[in-house]
């Protein structure tokens, strides 16, 4: 019988998998074809950007050059086709392997995000439920700190940073850069400037919610019957509300790294970090469609794996408040 | 005794004023009249002055002095840094690249047959360029012993290969789409380049604005050029050794690194920090983060690589259909304050004609003067209280020259309605554009030639304004297959005159290229790009 209903859980598991894993697909098709559509309905394409000024014939030769008078339908799946198959396609302006043009932003923006993403968990969320689960001086000042500097935009906040750190104090290079035809972690002093911009960027925004949320926890009937049962303030923390949090944590965790990927154009320009943000940016205004198909079918993934994550472990703490 | 030393100062003194009657010919430009007279370039010519150049003490003197002081530039010069553009898919093939930082790593790859200056056409790589008396065959001849940075040699078919693949590009077409390929030989270090139709100015409207070489027409990286490609890339860079084998001698600076620096204000802090020191490509902004920067110099910014800012008054509709509308419009629009507030000390006024600052712009033509009480007079005349301009900032600024634009016609009682275009797909709505009254554009200014070729003709492919006469078709004909230098100058005159006065060209300013760099750096440049192997950079210390 014991056997039995494991078997039948088991199988359950397995089914549920295989629906998450066709969500998961379903939802990566769905959302690199609307990416494609948007690419299409843009005005202008590769050949008109390229070859514009130099009238209709020659971006009509362009266009058939590069493959641009075929209907969407042929182009978006022979893509997908190459895709599949580990293809990402030709840059149509260059020729380039896309594959090749987005490797080095590739592995300098995920790097950059490992770091920001190590700061906003090991630092980041720890002070924001500290500000959330207590009163005091340091608590309130963070708040204020964090509200300051959510109000200056990213740009005015990149520039100050710069000004400070590498104009004034002298202590960090103007550029990211690691050097011609190095990787930033042959040279990771590249990578200090911008992930200490994206990371403040990044928490002033986290923190709010994060206090926010901490604080509504705290207030909650369960935390004050633990109180009244006589636990202590750190084990009702630790024990009672962080657990109940942590799907909302994950959730907003999860929401940041798309960010933390795509997100920051303006930080990898003003620091001329080599990343995915100005990359993308720049596929975009030239109309590359491989690239920016190549860029975001990877951003897809990551937010869709990111967000079903986040919607597990939401499930999961449910299941288990109900269990208790 | 007394007799000699007099007939001496005599000589002296006859050598002095032929030296200083040299010069004054250079400084007029009368060099590249000579090219254009007879549409040749011969190194001969260059021995002729060294010889007449040794026949005075004097200038000797000073060239032993100027030698010397480049050898020891030479000897001291340090590698250099550069921070300019890069777009993330630019390659090593010319034809792929479109930032300002691909184009500044081409052509010191690959180099070029002649370059392009205010003054007129200078030789690189070719040792001669001779046209035929029919002038629809040019013979290239190359420097002697001329090789690649591996050591294979250049030879004229590797010409007639490198120009066949990048006339087929598209956006070179325009540009290469006179040469006929069938025609075309080569033997040895010679190539015999066939036009399909005769013109005087191939050398300068073509050969000239760039003329890169590789083997076979193969352009892997490997150039006949002062720097070899080392390694990097566009996202993090690229690091450059000097050519041994180059033709001019291993260029001064052993290796430049090039930098992408998308932002100009960044470029301007990595240039006070010392991070780099040549920052290629500013703007205004950057500029006055640098203006109190200690060892940090701006030069002077050239007109041959300046961007010519135009409002194009459409002479295929209603109302600038109409010349004297089009005159109105002329002296409605104030360029001094256009060109103060918009580019200040890198600008320059223009005068509805392009090419301003090379030998042929006609300068004697007088400047068109805003006079606002006129232009109004004209416009309630003809009854024009409405038009639209639709603009966009393909470059940065066009769209608040159009606002400005739009005080300046109200003052004459002209409403203006402005239409913002997204730049990326500006160029793609030219059929659109050519229904709408005004429009904004703008060019790289070339020699008036070349600019005429593209843009003032019937046929031109940039005739954006749609305004053509008789009298430019007879005149551009002529000046393309004249020898005489004189008469050519008269025919460009000509071309000028009528566009400035009935043209549909209203252009406004020039908009110098801003750079800066470390004090110590020594650069020319072609059309702005900054001709590496010839520098040398001993930073003062």
């Amino acid at each position: 019988m014991k056997n039995k209903i494991s078997k039948k859980l088991k199988q359950a598991s397995l089914v549920k998998l295989v629906l998450t894993t066709f969500k998961i697909l379903f939802l990566w098709f769905l959302a690199i074809f609307v990416l494609y559509l948007l690419m299409e309905i843009l005005p202008g394409d590769a050949a008109t950007n390229k070859v514009g000024k130099e009238g209709p014939e020659a971006v009509a030769a362009l266009q058939q050059k590069m493959g641009l008078d075929r209907p969407l339908s042929e182009r978006f799946f022979r893509w997908l086709r190459g895709f599949c198959l580990g293809d990402l396609g030709k840059s149509l302006l260059s020729g380039k392997n896309v594959a090749d043009i987005i490797k080095t932003p590739l592995i300098s923006s995920l790097s950059l995000a490992l770091i920001v993403f190590a700061g906003l968990v090991f630092i980041t969320i720890p002070l924001a439920v500290y500000s959330g689960y207590y009163k005091n001086t340091f608590s309130r000042l963070l708040t204020k700190t964090a509200v300051i500097l959510s109000a200056l935009p990213e740009f005015v906040l990149t520039v100050l940073a710069i000004m400070l750190l590498c104009m004034k104090l002298k202590l960090l290079p103007v550029l990211s850069v690691p050097g011609p035809g190095l990787t930033v972690w042959q040279n990771p002093v590249s990578m200090l400037m911008p992930s200490l911009c994206l990371w403040i960027i990044c928490s002033v925004s986290m923190f709010r919610h994060l206090r926010v949320m901490i604080e509504s926890y705290a207030k909650s009937s369960y935390v004050k019957e633990a109180f009244l049962a006589g636990l202590s303030k750190n084990r009702v923390l630790f024990v009672h509300l962080l657990p109940s949090a942590l799907p909302g944590i994950a959730q907003i965790m999860a929401s940041t790294v798309p960010y933390l990927l795509a997100g920051s154009m303006v930080v990898e320009t003003l620091t001329s970090y080599p990343g995915m943000g100005y990359t993308l940016i720049q596929a975009v205004y030239s109309r590359e469609t491989p690239i920016v198909m190549g860029i975001g079918s990877f951003l897809i993934v990551i937010t869709i794996i990111f967000y079903t994550l986040a919607d597990l472990l939401a499930g999961r703490s449910i299941r288990e408040e109900e269990i208790v | 005794m007394k007799k000699k030393s007099i007939i001496s100062l005599l000589l002296v003194i006859v050598l002095l004023l032929s030296a200083c009657g040299q010069k004054t010919e250079t400084e007029e430009g009368k060099d590249v009249d000579d090219i254009l007279q007879k549409p040749q370039i011969t190194g001969d010519e260059t021995e002729q002055e060294d010889e007449a150049q040794q026949e005075d003490e004097t200038q000797e003197a000073d060239d032993i002095q100027q030698e010397d002081e480049t050898q020891q530039e030479s000897k001291g010069s340090v590698p250099l840094k550069v921070g300019a553009l890069f777009s993330p898919d630019d390659t090593l093939d010319p034809t792929t690249v479109t930032s300002p930082g691909g184009m500044l790593l081409m052509m010191s790859i690959y180099d070029s047959l002649v370059s392009m200056h205010n003054d007129g056409p200078t030789l690189r790589m070719a040792e001669s360029i001779e046209a035929n008396e029919t002038l629809d065959a040019y013979t290239v001849t190359l420097k002697e012993g001329l090789v690649y940075s591996d050591g294979v040699e250049v030879t004229g078919q590797d010409i007639i290969d490198s120009l066949q693949y990048i006339a087929a590009a598209p956006h070179y077409q325009s540009m290469y789409g006179n040469l006929d390929f069938d025609k075309t030989t080569a033997e040895g270090n010679q190539a015999t380049l066939a036009l399909i139709e005769p013109t005087s100015d191939f050398i300068e409207s073509v050969l000239a604005m760039w003329s890169p070489v590789a083997k076979g027409g193969n352009f892997d990286g490997v150039g006949a050029g002062g720097y070899v490609y080392d390694k990097g890339d566009p996202q993090t860079g690229y690091v450059l050794k000097a050519n041994e084998k180059y033709y001019a001698g291993k260029p001064a600076i052993p290796e430049v690194t090039l930098l992408n620096i998308p932002d100009s204000a960044s470029k301007a802090r990595a240039l006070q920090t010392g991070e780099i020191d040549y920052a290629w490509g500013l703007d205004a902004a950057a500029v006055q983060i640098l203006s109190q920067a200690d060892g940090i110099e701006l030069p002077e910014g050239s007109l041959d690589g300046a961007t010519a800012l135009e409002l194009v008054l459409n002479t295929r509709v209603a109302p600038f259909d109409d010349p004297e509308v089009r005159y109105a419009a002329k002296l409605t629009v104030d360029r001094e304050k256009l060109v103060t507030t918009l580019l200040g000390e890198y600008g320059e006024i223009g005068n509805d004609m392009l090419g301003k600052g090379f030998a042929t712009y006609p300068e004697d033509i007088e400047q068109i003067k805003m006079d606002k009480e006129e232009a109004e007079r004209i416009f309630a005349e003809k009854g024009i209280t409405e038009i639209t301009i639709v603009t966009s900032d393909t470059i940065p600024g066009l769209t608040n020259a159009t606002k400005m634009m739009v005080q300046d016609f109200a003052d004459v009682g002209v409403n203006v309605t402005v239409e913002e275009l997204d730049p990326q797909t500006f160029f793609a709505q030219m059929g659109e554009l050519y229904q709408k009254s005004a429009f904004t554009f703008y060019w790289m200014n070339r020699t008036p030639l070349a600019e005429f070729r593209s843009q003032v003709l019937k046929d031109s492919p940039y005739n954006v304004s749609g305004y053509y006469s008789d009298l430019t078709e007879e005149s551009f004909k002529k000046a393309i297959t004249t020898n005489d230098k004189e008469e050519q100058a008269t025919y460009i005159k000509n071309i000028s005159q009528d566009i400035h006065e009935n043209g549909g060209e209203l252009i406004w300013g020039y908009q110098k290229d801003i750079s800066a760099q470390r004090k110590g750096l020594k650069t020319e440049t072609n059309q702005s790009v900054p001709w590496l192997a010839t520098a040398t950079f001993v930073p003062e210390k």
